[in-house]
């Protein structure tokens, strides 16, 4: 069950990149990389990463990209983990 | 990701280009009115060509798809549309020896205004959630403060032209203006952010437009502008910082995607 969660909120993450650039999606998995030594899917675990990364990219404006994020994951944010990730990628 | 080092060495370099320009076109200035003519004419090839190249290398990188893809096709668009515009008022002048305003060229000039707003618009779109009313407001204060002063030296200095130029001259401060409202929103908005130096050197070049376009309309009045004049070092100004913006953007999204063998690993 876990799994599919993370699963569906990897797949928020991606498509929210993707909608803004395929670029970004890239600087974004890379910087992950580079930084954190973590990929896409380690995100559910350590949601500040990519906020990290995200707030170098685009600064304070990254806000805008993590609301899209969270808009995705709506019907599921009353699961706990889920609503924890939400909770720990808007801070 | 551009090291500390490099994004001062890419400001040097930005500064030199923009030294060199001026000083270029003040040595031909000081040379003789012909060479200015002639040498302002043909620079204005390269540097309109370069962030043409710019941007269709950055179109290319960012394909079709998402906001920011669409954005950079239609930078592209509002960028090969005034090198086409600079290349007409280039045969205009030195091939066919007439007068490049009013001409064919500012139709040109003109069509890259939208093209320009709608890269704006699409670059912005993934942050709407960020564009308070309030931003809204500040950049449209912004636009008409810098609109008040052109406009009036514009329309105010035009007695002697016919009603069509002064009309056309019109038409770029208030152009300029509405492409300041989102240049001001997207230095706000990505303050701090690495995409912000793009938003920066956009915003400084729209401004630098419209004291060319000011300036470009001001001199007319007396018929002392001619392609050469000092004030063509501020179009060429703008053309060059756009192009610095262009090309700092393309290092921010230059990942190292292609130093993974297996992309599907980073996800």
């Amino acid at each position: 069950m876990i799994e599919a969660r993370k699963a569906l909120v990897v797949m928020a993450i991606e498509k929210t990149l993707l909608e803004v650039g395929r670029p970004t999606y890239h600087e974004v998995l890379t910087k992950l990389k580079e930084d954190y030594n973590c990929y896409l899917s380690d995100c559910y675990e350590n949601p500040e990463y990519l906020s990290n990364v995200l707030k170098e990219l685009y600064g304070q404006s990254r806000l805008a990209i993590i609301a899209s994020i969270k808009k995705y994951l709506d019907e599921l944010s009353t699961q706990e983990d889920i609503a924890n990730f939400i909770i720990k990628i808007s801070e | 990701m551009q090291t500390r080092l490099e994004k001062i060495l890419s400001q040097r370099f930005l500064l030199f280009s923009l030294v060199s320009t001026g000083l270029a076109i003040l040595i031909a200035e000081y040379i003789g009115k012909e060479t200015a003519i002639v040498f302002t004419n043909w620079i204005f090839v390269p540097i309109p060509g370069a962030m043409l190249v710019l941007a269709i290398i950055s179109a290319k990188k960012h394909g079709r798809t998402g906001d920011h893809g669409k954005a950079w096709i239609a930078f592209a668009i509002f960028a090969a549309s005034w090198f086409i515009a600079e290349q007409v008022w280039l045969v205009e002048e030195l091939f066919y020896h007439e007068k490049p305003f009013p001409s064919a060229a500012d139709f040109f000039y003109i069509v890259g205004y939208p093209a320009y707003f709608i890269f704006a618009m699409l670059y912005l779109k993934p942050f709407k959630n960020m564009i308070t009313k309030k931003l809204i407001v500040f950049a449209s204060l912004v636009a008409v403060a810098v609109l008040i002063p052109s406009m009036y030296w514009t329309l105010e200095s035009s007695t002697d032209e016919d009603q069509f130029s002064i009309i056309l001259g019109a038409v770029y401060p208030v152009c300029d203006s509405i492409v300041l409202i989102p240049a001001v929103i997207g230095m706000r908005l990505f303050f701090g952010g690495q995409v912000n130096f793009l938003w920066a050197l956009m915003l400084v070049g729209i401004l630098v437009e419209v004291i060319a376009d000011t300036g470009f309309q001001y001199f007319s009045l007396d018929d002392s502008m001619y392609t050469g004049h000092p004030v063509d070092i501020l179009f060429l100004w703008s053309y060059i910082l756009f192009a610095f913006g262009i090309y700092d953007n393309i290092k921010v999204f230059n990942s190292k995607m292609n130093s993974y063998k297996n992309k599907e690993e980073l996800r």
